[in-house]
């Protein structure tokens, strides 16, 4: 993936940009020292580096402000960047930008339990706005897997998920509200304590857009109060289809889980091997079903899935006793990644989602393509939506397999494209996919796109080479081509 | 000069909108009609009725995703979904009143494209999300005469920007939609109301208070003052009532928790009643009918609201979402609601001076306006209907 070529005049900016920026934030805001940007120069996206010109970490918004107004004034471009765990390379640095850092901004400044929400600054983690609140029995609910170490800015930006967001929804179902500074360091609230805003939905269109938009400086998420027990079922079948069934029959009896994660069975064998879980290692597929709520309900519910997954010749069934069991059930779709990097050198970690009934087509073609590029996948899925995350196993060391690596992730997102699904479901499209979106968007649609990036940020200097596989000036994308007289009438019934 | 245009299929929508741009003229999208009083009065002498686009097309109840034409009627949604055990749990704003009769929806009046146009949600809000949270995939013809998409068919998306959302409650002024696909849910095999009757109103709204902050998951958190719940058939008395939903054990438990929290005795609704009784909720009729008055829909942070009432001298209003949503009749034709946080719609305007929503900071609408003319540069598409301006 090409990144947009350096542009000289931006270089040559480089020691005025550190004067001003010198003379207006305290020296610990800055990081100049190549050394100490080495640390920046990636992030969680395999195979791709780059130094920024700097790094500003600013303390305060007011601080972010004054940036962002000195870039403007400088034609700077910037990279928000909150933990780095992006894995498609939203936070990849540019050559002729600076790296705008959002993690000193980790206060919690409010935690108010009677309109259930926290606010909190752009670099607090996930983790933390459930370990806030925990005390009191509640919790935030998209769950990344890296939720230790991401930032709610970077999980606004690429609108994040979880292993429970079949039932709790993703970042966007569950923020209240978000600051906001502007390309030209203006800074705007939107919504606040309350639900549904008036006017556009800014909330809806700034979450997932990809740090291409705004800084978020600072977010009102909503807090859900723990639910008094989760079970954690595990379920194995012989086969992928069987497993697919007893998904589609789950949600068909009414039932929404709190989670459901299938596995196929090269990566329940890597996890198995990886943790000793004892987990059912002849199996073709298996599942982990949580469901929560009440004891009672969940009591209920339990049987009900039992009994479906007997119906769809399960081969194994074991269901948790107590947290300590559920946890350990859970265990092993966690270390997953872990698992599959300890069989492997390197591994890229796939995205795409499709319509649930095509899964065991999918996962088929899957296997004929790992054939055709020699390189091993193993397939962790978010059964209940539809979202896969194949994992590529390759060696980046041997010359030409990197490449190999993300051809054969092209075609896995191709397909599932073609199959009705989408390029991405939680990761982002950010470098890693930017040159597959014209396989699902249309000129037209990538244009529309962009002019609403115009609309916020005329000069593209924001997170530029990121989610658009052609960047058209907002000038040239403004005109209009339909023409006075050019046009045919509508032949229409008119009265 | 005035002209009714209906085009049947894609290309003829957009040689209107291609007509309507060469010529700057101005035009009012209607779906089925049944929400043209919301908004501001769109200065348009040329209508472009949309009802053409009509049709479920896709319909996969395992996968919980819906796909249909723009002008599909709400009468045909809720009875496919119905016939499934399975409905919108945003229970969107039905000004018509129509699902207070007919409960499974099957005469409601409006279409998919007015519903999501709108975007107004109804009492489920807090608990399953709103109207937005709901919408996967949008088509349509921009105000450039160009057709375009955006999200997909399938639950988890993050490809490119949200547009889906911002389409939702955007008033037909960014692009004339032909086809949406939404997320459904399958319908709580159960369902109760618990209804605490003769509590003061600080009273009342302590009781939802403490029942959104119980793990019981309620669904419903509203407070009548007398007259409301007079209308609405119940007691003679305030009320705040509670709904539960969910199988029949776990509805169970959760009454009986929820009553020992409260500490009070209540009486349970179910059945048609208790669901025309949401639906009396959901559109506002059980405050009075009377059009000389202005009214309000306000959403506010819920522990605001014993504030709010305190300084707005409202004589008729009712609360729901436990406190985060407020309808109010205007008490004088002058009156607008002043929340400290939070923002209003006009749902029912007596003079067109009044604000349909509250007006925005400054910064956030002028960032709306190069939204609009990103997707209609020369303001052809319900023009000043959301913003009043633009
Ligand atoms: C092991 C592992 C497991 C993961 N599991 C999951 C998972 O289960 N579900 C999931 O959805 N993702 C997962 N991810 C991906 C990643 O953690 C998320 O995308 C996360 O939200 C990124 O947050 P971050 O703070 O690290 O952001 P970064 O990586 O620093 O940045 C991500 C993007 O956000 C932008 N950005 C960051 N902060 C701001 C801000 N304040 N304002 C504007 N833009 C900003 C950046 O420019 C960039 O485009 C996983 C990643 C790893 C490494």
């Amino acid at each position: 993936m090409l990144m947009p070529k350096p542009e000289k005049d931006v270089l040559d900016q480089y020691p005025l940009l550190i004067a001003r920026l010198q003379e207006s934030l305290p020296a610990e805001s800055l990081v100049l020292d190549q050394d100490a940007l080495a640390a920046f120069d990636s992030d969680a996206l395999a195979g791709y580096h780059q130094k920024p010109m700097l790094v500003v970490l600013p303390g305060s918004t007011e601080e972010v402000a004054v940036t962002l107004k000195i870039c403007r004034d400088l034609n700077i471009k910037i990279v928000p960047r909150g933990g780095g765990t992006s894995l498609s390379g939203g936070a990849l640095p540019l050559a002729d930008g600076i790296v705008l850092g959002l993690s000193r901004l980790n206060k919690v400044k409010d935690i108010d339990y009677a309109n259930r929400c926290v606010v909190v600054e752009p670099g607090v983690t996930n983790q933390r706005i459930t370990d806030v609140v925990a005390g009191n029995g509640f919790y935030y609910a998209p769950d990344p897997s890296s939720q230790i170490a991401c930032t709610i800015g970077g999980n606004i930006a690429e609108n994040s998920g979880g292993v429970h967001c079949l039932k709790y929804g993703l970042t966007t179902n569950n923020i209240l509200g978000l600051e906001l500074v502007t390309i030209d360091g203006d800074i705007l609230q939107f919504g606040g304590k309350f639900m549904d805003d008036t006017g556009y939905d800014f909330l809806g269109l700034l979450t997932g857009s990809e740090g291409l938009l705004g800084i978020i400086t600072e977010v009102t998420v909503r807090i859900l109060k723990k639910p008094e027990v989760a079970k954690a079922m595990l379920v194995a079948f012989s086969c992928v289809e069987d497993g697919g069934r007893f998904v589609g029959d789950v949600i068909g009896a009414g039932i929404i889980p709190a989670g459901m994660e299938m596995m196929d069975s090269f990566a329940l064998t890597a996890v198995d091997n990886y943790c000793q879980l004892g987990y059912p290692k002849d199996a073709g597929a298996m599942l982990i079903v949580e469901l929560d709520g009440r004891r009672a309900e969940v009591d209920d519910l339990i049987q009900t899935v039992e009994a479906i997954a007997n119906t769809n010749n399960a081969t194994n069934i074991r269901i948790s006793r107590d947290d300590q069991e559920r946890e350990t059930i859970w265990r092993g779709r966690k270390a997953a990644f872990p698992a599959v990097g300890s069989l492997s050198q390197d591994y890229l970690c796939m995205d795409g989602t499709i319509p649930r009934h095509t899964l065991p087509d999918v996962l088929n073609a899957m296997k004929e393509m790992s054939k055709k590029y020699g390189l091993d996948v193993a397939n962790v899925f978010h059964a209940g939506d539809g979202n896969l995350h194949p994992l590529i196993m390759y060696n980046a060391s041997i010359a030409g397999e990197q490449a190999k690596a993300e051809a054969f992730g092209a075609d896995i997102l191709k397909l599932c494209v073609e199959v009705g699904g989408v390029l991405t479901g939680e990761h982002g499209v950010g470098v890693e996919k930017r040159d597959l979106m014209e396989t699902m968007f249309t000129d037209e649609d990538l244009k529309q796109q962009q002019r609403i990036k115009c609309a916020f940020d005329p000069n593209h200097r924001l997170n530029p080479g990121k989610v658009f596989p052609t960047l058209h000036r907002c000038a040239e994308l403004g005109h209009m081509h339909v023409h006075k007289g050019s046009v045919k009438f509508p032949d229409l019934p008119r009265f | 000069m005035s002209s009714y245009m209906k085009p049947a299929n894609l290309s003829q929508l957009q040689d209107c909108l291609a007509w309507a741009v060469s010529s700057e003229t101005p035009v009012s999208l209607i779906g089925g009609n049944s929400r043209a009083s919301l908004g501001h009065t769109v200065p348009a002498s040329h209508t472009l009725d949309m009802s053409h686009f009509s049709g479920i097309e896709l319909y996969q109840p395992e996968e919980l995703v819906l796909t249909a034409g723009a002008g599909t009627p709400m009468s045909e949604i809720y009875s496919a979904l119905h016939e499934q055990g399975q409905y919108l749990p945003f229970t969107p704003f039905h000004p018509d009143r129509t699902l207070e009769a007919d409960i499974s929806g099957t005469q409601a009046a409006g279409t998919l494209g007015g519903m999501i146009a709108t975007g107004i949600a109804g009492a489920r809000r807090p608990h399953t999300g709103s109207v937005r949270d709901y919408i996967l995939g949008v088509e349509g013809v921009t105000g450039r005469a160009a057709p375009f998409k955006a999200g997909g068919r399938v639950v988890k998306n993050v490809t490119g920007y949200d547009l889906p959302k911002l389409m939702t409650g955007s008033f037909g002024t960014l692009a004339a939609l032909t086809r949406i696909t939404i997320k459904v849910l399958p319908k709580p095999t159960l369902s109760r109301t618990l209804m605490f009757a003769g509590l003061d109103q600080q009273a009342g709204i302590d009781a939802l208070h403490q029942a959104s902050l119980s793990n019981c998951e309620p669904t419903g958190l509203t407070y009548l003052p007398t007259d409301c719940a007079a209308r609405a058939g119940l007691e003679d008395s305030n009320v705040a009532l509670i709904r539960l939903e969910g199988t029949e054990a776990s509805v169970q438990d959760r009454t009986e928790a929820l009553i020992r929290l409260i500490g009070k005795s209540c009486e349970v609704l179910t059945g048609e009643t208790e669901e025309t009784l949401w639906h009396q909720i959901t559109s506002a009729s059980v405050l009075p009918a009377a059009s000389q008055q202005s009214l309000w829909r306000i959403t506010l942070p819920p522990s605001e609201v014993t504030d709010f009432l305190n300084t707005s001298s409202l004589q008729h209003y009712y609360i729901c979402w436990g406190g985060g949503l407020i309808w109010a009749l205007a008490p004088d034709e002058n009156w607008r609601p002043q929340p400290r946080s939070g923002t209003a719609m006009a749902i029912r305007r007596t003079r067109d001076e009044i604000p349909f929503i509250l007006p925005p900071s400054a910064g956030i609408k002028a960032l709306a306006k190069r939204l609009k003319e990103s997707f209609d540069p020369t303001g052809i598409l319900n023009p000043g209907k959301l913003y009043g301006d633009f």
